[in-house]
């Protein structure tokens, strides 16, 4: 539906056409959306045609991405850390302790 | 209409799967990594178990502080880790996403763990948790918008909208 709206306006009957859905059930969903401040509605008592909001919608999606990318560079740190740990691990098995934890102790740099 | 696909990333590290997941689970280790690039972890107050909180914050560049909280719901020892995750504040109160006032509170995010070759996936898994129907629209929205592929449309599309008014 949004989608759709991003082409630009459209009527109900527009939104509703590409969906097996019922018009009461595609009013409530563009409810929702209107709720959410995703999309603005004509206020003509006929045709009340759907606008698209888009900057509400580009914040969230931004949101994901940034979440997207901040995941990534936190996995990213973890991998290092991981690597770090097992390389303390290793050096510890040579040089003295027959300690074989995958936990060692907090390093002090 | 509620939320049927999640959100989610996975990885896979050269390292045991005991330590990846060992890795999640005290805050002396997050603390080395769960802040993203670039930022510190000021904070992190932890309380591994089912029920346990853990409200932390991380420093991102320019000073500006960052809080989060976050519930464990299911522990399963290397397997998977179940919690909501929300914005706080300080106080350790549950707050909304400052700049998408919209975007769902609480998130459910599942963490698995699982052998993969010689190294072990991690795979993060996210859905609005109790949220409301906008929460949930939002949500559905963002994701949409990313896979469906008319987020590349953003850039030009403010300009497009403005023309035509």
């Amino acid at each position: 539906m949004l989608a759709r709206l991003s082409l630009g306006d459209a009527s109900v009957q527009e939104l509703a056409q590409p969906f097996q859905i019922s018009m009461p059930a595609i009013s409530k969903h563009l409810k929702v959306l209107e709720g959410a401040g995703l999309i603005t509605r004509g206020r003509q008592a006929q045709f009340r045609p759907c606008k698209l909001q888009v900057q509400p919608l580009k914040q969230a999606v931004d949101w994901m991405e940034e979440h997207r990318k901040e995941w990534e560079q936190r996995f990213d740190r973890l991998d290092a850390y991981l690597q770090e740990l097992q390389s303390h691990v290793a050096n510890t098995q040579v040089s003295a302790a027959p300690s074989v934890s995958p936990t060692p102790k907090k390093r002090k740099k | 209409m509620s939320s049927v696909s999640p959100f989610s990333i996975s990885r896979t590290f050269k390292a045991p799967l005991e330590l990846v997941y060992e890795v999640h689970t005290k805050a002396e280790h997050l603390g080395k990594w769960f802040g993203p690039a670039g930022t510190v972890v000021k904070k992190f107050e932890m309380n591994f178990f089912v029920g346990g909180v853990n409200h932390y914050c991380i420093e991102i560049p320019g000073g500006v502080e960052m809080w989060g909280r976050q519930t464990y719901l299911e522990i399963v020892p290397n397997q998977k880790i179940v919690h909501v995750q929300s914005f706080s504040n300080e106080a350790g109160e549950i707050t909304h996403h400052p700049m998408s006032p919209t975007w769902p509170a609480k998130m459910h995010a599942t963490t698995t763990f699982e052998v993969d070759g010689d190294g072990t996936k991690v795979t993060v898994t996210w859905l609005p948790y109790e949220a409301d129907e906008v929460e949930t629209a939002t949500f559905d929205a963002a994701r949409d918008s990313m896979s469906g592929g008319f987020k590349g449309m953003f850039d030009n599309i403010e300009t497009y909208l403005a023309s035509l008014q």
